[in-house]
């Protein structure tokens, strides 16, 4: 065994344990509202804006909404950092944190538009036609 | 170009169908010219696709009809992408593309980059530049030439294919008189010129798998070698023009601080970029050495089949639910015959075309007569390429942890610092071997020699390191990436002067190691040890943050009706007028902020608009239903709600009797929300004393309340109030110059190794081996 052959197997040693458990760390799965519930670690959940009811106060960067799922069922999101600025016109949301008592605490919000990188014909059928 | 009569044959069996069957189908209005031009294309590639295929079999005769007919589809589609640009800029909006991706009010120096806003213009980009890198590699003169050319040929059937179903040149689904527009976000000079940037250089990854094909086909394991590097070096730069660009836009534009965040697109193009650099160092070995054969096919081919692989994770719509930067909607790739099957379509061919290829040479590829030394140049480059590999599979192992996390459960997705636990390690191995291999010769290096060239580098690197660890640098990973860094800067700079005595060409590569050195530092520097606070900002008061004194002036709109925020900023021995753009944009439905960035020679101030604070709630008074309030001399009364769906669309009237000194005045101020989502569209009702009255929000529920802007408490527009996020980006300037630097040696590298083509071969190893 050269020095070549040893180095080059403690680096896809070193590499594959690193990959491995940083994957692991960092992984959130991508869950239903009631798994969510139950997750010990980070998790992502999606679904619509149940209401516009949502309480948005830029000053303290807090926000609450209801989130709705595919199934109808609806569960409140809390949320505390810089407001995504297109929060007024989300379609869905994408949440990722874990769920703490009583609400979803999300550390993390990805906010989808209609129509922010594909247009969108239906909605530009209905604005735009003469 | 001679054009002999086999040749024009060919021609005049092309074109003169097309116009005449075309030009019937123009005039009975079943198809446009750009969709006659996409056809011409298609039939053209596989006329040219089956003369290749005969030349394989013998037939000699049939490359001319294969390079006339290659020619007659570029001809078709440079044919289709003029005519794009001809649609786009007189706005014919009877075609949907030209509909979906501009509009009247564009600026019409952002009107051409609306080609390609969308899939299918991207894709009839993607056959352009692939055609015109074919008709480049159709000049060289070699037995490999044809074959090669019938691999790259093959991928431009596809794209071609796609033009002919699914092109930009479709009629519009209504009539319409004015289009989308293009989104704000890319309506910006680097915008428009980074993706026909990264489509050159992703179509670039084309090349090399092509040559690798042929080579393999014909049994030429080394005679690929010389003339494959420029293609692969020229891949590697204009791939890192792309990246920077895009970096670029990103910092100055989306304003959320960075330059690269890990997302799904970056990443699509960062894996191939990475295999492609291993790709060159193997070369660099094989030629050198012998060694490395299996290797460099295996990278050649998956550099490409990576290319195509990551346009189907960021097209296909399969991580759009993870993703806010995919281009498609989520149920493309479910679509039967849609852009995502199309495209695993096509990895399936380049990856059963390439490594079927390979995997039936594998037992007659001849074994290197010589093993790797076991402390020599190519031993430590071969680690470097194992390094990349790593770095490309690890990456896209997190890219596609979504598809693969499905086989076992849940999909899951993984947090952006993933990437950066698993690169962090390996950049320190990266820089320790980009330091080490260059100071060691080729074959055989003795140690005690190798530790006098390394000593002095060893030291500025120590030095390095405390310099790094008294500024703050405390954790081990950054630290010792800084150290590594250091270390192959100093190593590279004094291999880079040794080699510019002998001439510009031995001294060139190692340049780029300098700059890939130096942007690494500036990464680590940048992104972790800045300061970052949010600051209120009352308009017209001082505040205070990171040591800077910050005035909001006041909102500024501009001659294209786009609002500024105008603040006044005093720090760092300088004053300075920060502009940082802030305005509505009808066509993402909210705001658009763009930094404004303080630039110094070690750091960055980078102040970037949050929001306007409270500029919605002052607005207005909430009134339940049958509620009188008085302001003023005039009596409001909210009587109830008129509420009268429509088609798509909700118009809401709330009726509001408003008691001026005993006359009573009915007012019917109206709110039209779009189902849709959107920005609620406001008619206000008027007071007969001159003020409006309009609707600010809406309750239904709770028994109904509307919140109405009343004349003499409308919100005051001198007290304002902007949120700021005010940042510092230490030498964030090392980054630029890295980057042009790396940049710089990639184009200066690849001029090298197309001039040594032209080079007895001999003379060529000579050149190599005395750097």
């Amino acid at each position: 065994m050269n020095l070549k052959i040893i180095l080059a197997v403690a680096l896809l040693a070193a590499a594959a344990a690193v990959g491995v458990t940083s994957f692991k760390k960092t992984m959130t799965p991508y869950i239903g509202f009631a798994e969510a519930r139950s997750a010990s670690g980070l998790v992502q959940v999606n679904g619509k804006l149940a209401d516009k009811n949502y309480v948005l106060k830029p000053q303290e960067q807090f926000l609450s909404f209801k989130l709705r799922d595919e199934h109808g069922e609806v569960m409140p999101v809390e949320y505390r950092g810089v407001i995504p600025g297109n929060f007024d016109q989300a379609v869905s949301v994408v949440a990722i944190g874990k769920y703490e008592g009583d609400h979803f605490e999300a550390q993390q919000l990805l906010v989808k538009c209609p129509s922010k990188y594909q247009a969108e014909a239906d909605k530009a059928a209905k604005g735009k036609t003469s | 170009m001679r054009i002999d009569r086999l040749g024009l044959t060919t021609v005049l069996a092309l074109v003169v169908p097309a116009l005449l069957v075309g030009g019937a189908l123009v005039g009975s209005g079943a198809l446009n010219w750009g969709q006659v031009a996409c056809w011409l294309a298609f039939l053209s590639a596989l006329t040219a696709g089956f003369g290749w295929f005969a030349t394989l079999l013998g037939r000699e005769r049939a490359g001319t009809i294969a390079r006339t007919a290659f020619r007659v589809q570029w001809v078709a589609l440079l044919g289709g992408a003029v005519f794009l640009w001809w649609i786009l800029f007189h706005h014919q909006f009877q075609y949907q593309y030209v509909h979906d991706y501009s509009s009247r009010d564009m600026p019409g120096k952002y009107v051409y980059a609306a080609f390609w806003g969308g899939q299918e213009g991207t894709f009839l980009l993607w056959s352009l530049l692939t055609t015109t890198l074919g008709l480049i590699l159709m000049r060289w003169k070699h037995p490999l030439t044809q074959p090669s050319m019938f691999f790259l040929n093959l991928p431009i059937i596809m794209l071609t294919f796609v033009g002919v179903v699914r092109g930009p040149f479709l009629a519009s689904r209504a009539a319409y008189t004015d289009g989308v527009g293009l989104n704000p976000l890319l309506q910006d000079w680097w915008m428009t010129i980074h993706p026909p940037v990264l489509f050159t250089g992703f179509s670039s990854f084309v090349v090399p798998f092509a040559i690798a094909c042929a080579a393999l086909l014909k049994r030429d394991y080394d005679g690929w070698v010389k003339p494959v590097l420029p293609w692969a070096v020229l891949s590697t730069a204009v791939q890192a023009t792309g990246f920077i660009m895009g970096g670029v836009w990103a910092y100055k534009v989306l304003g959320w601080g960075g330059y690269w965040g890990w997302d799904p697109v970056e990443n699509g193009s960062l894996i191939p970029w990475l295999c492609n650099i291993g790709l060159v160092h193997g070369l660099l070995v094989q030629r050198a050495t012998g060694s490395l054969r299996r290797t460099n096919f295996f990278l050649a081919v998956t550099s490409y089949v990576l290319v195509l692989y990551a346009s189907f994770l960021t097209r296909s719509g399969v991580l759009a639910d993870f993703s806010v930067h995919s281009f498609a909607a989520s149920d493309e790739w479910r679509i039967p015959g849609g852009l995502g099957g199309f495209l695993l379509s096509l990895i399936a061919m380049a990856g059963l075309t390439g490594y079927g290829l390979l995997l039936s040479r594998l037992r007659e590829i001849p074994r290197a007569t010589q093993q790797l030394g076991a402390f020599s140049r190519e031993s430590f480059m071969w680690l470097g390429q194992l390094v990349f590999m790593l770095m490309c599979a690890l990456v896209a192992v997190g890219m596609s942890a979504p598809l693969i996390t499905r086989l076992f459960g849940p999909p899951s997705n993984v947090q952006t610092s993933y990437y950066n636990l698993v690169n962090g390690p390996l950049a320190v191995a990266m820089g320790l071997l980009l330091g080490i291999a260059p100071l060691l010769r080729w074959r055989q290096h003795e140690p005690e020699s190798f530790v006098r060239a390394a000593l002095p580098a060893a030291v500025f690197a120590v030095l390095g390191a405390i310099v790094a660890v008294a500024a703050g640098v405390r954790t081990f990973i950054p630290a010792a990436i800084v150290f590594a860094m250091a270390f192959a800067l100093a190593a590279n700079l004094a291999v880079t002067l040794r080699g510019f005595k002998a001439g510009w060409k031995h001294g060139v590569a190692f340049l780029g190691h300098m700059g890939a050195s130096v942007l690494l530092i500036g990464v680590i520097a940048s992104s972790g040890y800045g300061l970052a606070t949010q600051v209120q900002l009352p308009q017209g008061q001082r505040r205070h943050a990171l040591g800077y004194d910050l005035v909001f002036q006041g909102m500024r709109r501009d001659a294209e009706g786009k609002d500024h925020a105008i603040i006044a900023v005093n720090g760092d021995g300088r004053a300075f007028t920060a502009n940082a753009k802030f305005y509505w944009s009808d066509y993402n439905q909210g705001y658009m902020k763009k930094p404004h960035i303080e630039r110094f020679l070690t750091h960055d101030i980078y102040i970037s608009p949050l929001e306007m604070v409270g500029a919605d709630e002052a607005g207005g008074t909430w009134f339940a239903v049958g509620e009188t309030r008085q302001v003023g001399n005039v009596k409001y009364t909210f009587q109830s709600f008129l509420p009268e769906p429509g088609d798509g669309k909700m118009k809401l009237t709330a009726n509001v009797i408003a008691d001026i000194g005993g006359r009573t005045v009915p007012l019917k101020p109206v709110m039209e929300v779009s189902m849709g989502g959107g920005r609620p569209v406001m008619t206000p009702a008027y007071l007969p004393s001159g003020g409006t009255v309009s609707i600010v929000n809406a309750d239904p529920n709770n028994g109904g309340r509307v919140m109405l802007a009343l004349p003499g408490t409308e919100r005051d527009r001198a007290s304002q109030t902007l949120a700021v996020e005010v940042s510092t980006k230490p030498f964030i300037n090392l980054v630029w110059l890295g980057a042009v630097v790396m940049l710089a040696s990639a184009f200066l590298s690849m001029i090298r190794r197309a001039l040594d083509l032209r080079r007895e071969p001999v003379r060529a190893q000579k050149v190599e081996s005395a750097a």
